[in-house]
């Protein structure tokens, strides 16, 4: 059961932290079969003539339900990558996706990709160059319309000592026809005046072939003779402030081009061990998604303020049954906010008891635990008379989950090893301020030793307009209003507002068992089908944020590492947890304004912090209809919801101070007048 | 007059004392035709090369079929003299293009060479495209290089970055520049001679 709101103004929270802990990390990954979905089987086909992508609700290659079964790798919420293997014919390929979702800075972004042929002690890796900058199509962009260019590396040499080669002709050799035909490259641009186009993806169709030659300057694809190989990527998302990686296996030497030696690859012994198919001997023999995971009520995250019943339903993905208790889950909460896995911050809440019976492959466990007798004083609004404490924590909780393997059993299942993350709330507003946690405490230590740090937190706003567009009133000659739910909305004057109502109405009626409006503002009403419709699995938060105002700080923090690139070497960053917002607002507004206070503004949306090396920064975002957005909060002040942790005020101690010498001066006149000695 | 340089044109007026207190006056007619500066610290201007004009020691091997390219900057507002590469073998037709840079990338042509035939060693060529004297803004800008073979050239041995575009040696030379790909290369000897103003 859904905490729902018993006002329009209430709030319901969806705040869900999420990590799946692997357990003993088995020796290999595993590839699956494309299988598609009932009606569309086999892989998300892009590149055949007139593709479009399967499913009703669907509005990219990347949402295509045929990448089910996907082995994933996210690296939190910033970046996805996908990969099922495809058979036509005698021919395999891979059918891969990268999506970053929180791009730092315009095009220039690298892909590293590379498969290590174990049997014949060879291979290659791809670099490609992200060149696309405006709004792409459904189709994509290719490699003729200058969307990409790249390089080829080919290695050959035992595992761990590879020899890197690549052509040192000047310019490069074309690539390979299967990355000039088939791959495809995605960007996303918000509405304005949001934060402009800050989504990208690579989507690439990969032969593999045991003929293939790494060597060629063009291979005719992946060589693979056994079944065995190893497999790595390597995002660099280059800015100003520095260059954000994310690469699978993580934890690896970075790749760099430029500085002594000009090209350096991690070694394929780094990379993680892999082969083609699905099932026994594959990791994530028990895969957790945000969705499994809740207190109280599925899908929330809101506490009671006696006793709380977590859950968390992972997946049998093994061939076999399972033990109920053969899995224990341990969970822990923190505020709203941007707090790394290792901080202090999480609280210890309970670990999942153990229970009887067996779970068939493909079903979930159900996995819980009751946390009671808690102080609940500080999860109680501010001004409770519990006691000082209330209001210095939110009862909209973020979860963190880890599963492991139940102490004392033989078990050596394996976990997903995705992490799947979740920080974003369903919030109502007029006007709404939220302040938020940035913890690095529990971060690595600065490589180079400094004691502080510099963390970059990027606000990326869908849906939320300056100005709403709205179509003239009915009436006006040449305008109809569209009719609800409906696609066939009459076409209007050709200007930006009639476009994008058009395509505001034509997204919401993909959903129609929302009964969503088909233009104006998402009411709360609306938004709590909308929540629902996430409860019971019907759509999911990438729905969600096409649908709704979306407001969502992304933070990277950085490592004190550099790597070598041709204009020299930049800092390395790496992401921690985003946080965020979905709003939902009752009448008719002109738009909206936002503003992000606690950090230095550094670019359009972009802020820095300078940090501790473990330390807790509050920030605050306030959103706001147009015209209503209050006053900045005046410099030397501190608003906060954790005072334990927030720096005071000098002025109000200072106020303070003064305003007990005024009563005491005040009673000893009073005394005196009165004669009291 | 007192000590000191003051320029009249492309004339250096020159005055000061000698050895033996005597007060001396010369006037010298620039080589380069720019006499820059204010008086008294006046001089005739040196034209000076930007990019990579000291052979670095290694080569690449370049292929027709692209206008390939580094950034270079100039720091000052210039005139645009001659174009230069260093070549390692002698024959192929070279044609040298300056680009200006928008957001990262060649775009808008500014100058360029003509098809000219390379000798091993230094080349220069003069401009000819526009035919009229190229001034350049403080800034950055794309030298860009087609062959009409496959060429043996100059470079350095550390990174920078490589803009290219599929080009056929002879045709028209193309403004502004589209679908360029990015890409790194081995600094590369070529440069552009410029005088500043």
């Amino acid at each position: 059961m859904l905490d729902l709101p018993t006002s329009g103004r209430v709030a319901v929270a969806l705040s869900l932290l999420l990590a799946v802990s692997a357990g003993t990390a088995r020796a290999q990954i595993c590839f699956p079969p494309a299988d598609g979905v009932p009606g569309s089987p086999g892989a998300p086909d892009w590149w055949s003539p007139g593709a479009t992508p399967a499913g009703s609700t669907t509005t990219s290659f990347l949402e295509d339900p045929r990448w089910r079964g996907a082995m994933a790798h996210d690296v939190l919420e910033y970046e996805r990558f996908r990969v099922v293997v495809e058979t036509s014919g005698s021919s395999q390929f891979l059918i891969m996706s990268w999506q970053v979702r929180a791009d730092l800075n315009n095009s220039g972004d690298r892909l590293y990709f590379g498969l290590w042929d174990d049997a014949s002690n060879s291979g290659n890796v791809y670099r490609l160059t992200r060149m696309q900058e405006t709004q792409t199509s459904v189709a994509g962009a290719t490699q003729a319309a200058g969307a990409f260019s790249g390089r080829v590396f080919a290695g050959t040499g035992p595992l761990d000592a590879v020899a890197w080669s690549t052509s040192g002709t000047i310019p490069p050799p074309p690539l390979p026809a299967w990355l000039t035909t088939d791959a495809r490259v995605d960007v996303t641009c918000a509405s304005p005046p949001s934060t402009g186009c800050d989504r990208w993806a690579f989507r690439i169709r990969a032969p593999l072939s045991a003929t293939a030659n790494p060597a060629d300057t063009a291979p005719t694809g992946f060589k693979l003779t056994g079944p065995n190989f190893h497999f790595w990527y390597e995002i660099q998302d280059s800015a100003t402030v520095g260059t954000a990686t994310y690469a699978f296996p993580s934890g690896i030497v970075n790749a760099h081009e430029g500085g002594i030696p000009p090209i350096a690859l991690p070694t394929p012994s780094t990379w993680k061990a892999a082969k083609l198919g699905s099932g026994a001997g594959c990791e994530s023999d028990v895969a957790l998604a945000v969705s499994g995971v809740w207190v109280n009520a599925a899908g929330s995250s809101t506490l009671s303020m006696t006793s709380n019943d977590f859950h968390a339903r992972p997946v049998n993905n093994t061939a076999g049954n399972l033990f109920n208790d053969a899995v224990t889950a341990r969970f822990r909460i923190a505020n709203w906010g941007s707090v790394g896995f290792a901080s202090p911050e999480w609280r210890e809440t309970c670990a999942s008891t153990t229970a009887g019976g067996s779970i068939t492959p493909g079903n979930p466990f159900d996995l819980r635990c009751t946390w009671s007798g808690f102080d609940s004083c500080p999860y109680r609004p501010a001004g409770d008379p519990c006691g000082p404490q209330a209001g210095t924590k939110d009862s909209h909780q973020c979860i963190l989950v880890d599963l492991a393997n139940t102490t004392g059993t033989l078990n050596t299942l394996v976990f997903a090893p995705q992490s799947v993350f979740r920080n974003m709330d369903f919030d109502v507003n007029s006007v709404l301020t939220r302040e938020a946690m940035i913890d690095t405490r529990g971060i690595a230590p600065m490589a180079n030793g400094a004691l502080r740090r510099d963390l970059y937190l990027r606000v990326q706003t869908r849906n939320l307009p300056a100005r709403a567009p709205r179509l003239p009133p009915i009436g006006t000659p040449g305008t109809a209003a569209p009719p609800p739910t409906s696609v066939a909305v009459p076409v209007p004057p050709a200007n930006e507002d009639a476009i994008r109502v058009r395509e505001i109405a034509a997204l919401r009626a993909r959903f129609r068992e929302l009964q969503l409006p088909s233009q104006g503002t998402i009411d709360v009403k609306s938004s709590l089908r909308i929540q629902q419709a996430l409860l019971e699995g019907k759509i999911t938060l990438e729905h969600v944020e096409q649908l709704m105002p979306t407001y969502t700080v992304f933070v990277w923090h950085d490592t004190g590492r550099t790597i070598e690139t041709e204009q020299g070497p930049v800092k390395v960053m790496e992401p921690q947890p985003s946080f965020g917002l979905f709003l939902a607002h009752d009448g008719d507004l002109e738009g909206w304004e936002h503003r992000f206070e606690g950090a230095e503004q550094v670019a359009e949306n972009l802020y820095k912090i300078t940090a501790a090396k473990d330390g807790v920064t509050t920030v605050t975002a306030t959103i706001a209809p147009k015209g209503e957005l209050p006053p900045p909060a005046p410099k030397n002040t501190v608003t906060c919801s954790r005072c334990d942790v927030a720096p005071r005020n000098p002025d109000s101690q200072l106020a303070l101070v003064l305003s007990f010498a005024f009563i005491a001066f005040v009673v000893v006149r009073i005394r005196r007048r009165r004669g009291v000695s | 007059m007192r000590d000191g340089n003051r320029c009249s044109g492309s004339t250096l007026f020159r005055c000061g004392n000698d050895a033996g207190s005597c007060l001396r006056f010369m006037q010298t007619e620039c080589q380069t035709g720019v006499c820059g500066g204010t008086y008294p610290n006046a001089a005739c201007v040196d034209e000076q090369d930007i990019g990579w004009p000291t052979d670095l020691g290694s080569m690449q091997m370049h292929a027709t079929g692209a206008l390939t390219g580094a950034q270079i900057s100039v720091p000052a507002t210039a005139v645009l003299s001659r174009f230069g590469i260093i070549s390692k073998s002698a024959g192929a037709q070279a044609l040298l293009v300056l680009y200006d840079d928008v957001a990262g990338k060649p775009r808008n042509r500014i100058a360029a060479t003509s098809s000219n035939a390379l000798v091993a060693g230094v080349n220069e060529f003069s401009v000819v495209l526009p035919p009229t004297q190229v001034t350049l803004s403080p800034g950055t800008y794309w030298l860009m290089l087609s062959v009409d073979s496959d060429s043996q050239l100059a470079h350095g041995t550390t990174s920078v970055p490589l803009a290219f575009v599929s080009y056929t040696h002879g045709s028209p030379i193309p403004s502004p520049l589209m679908a360029v790909s990015l890409d790194s290369m081995p600094e590369q000897n070529f440069y552009i001679v410029v005088l500043p103003q």
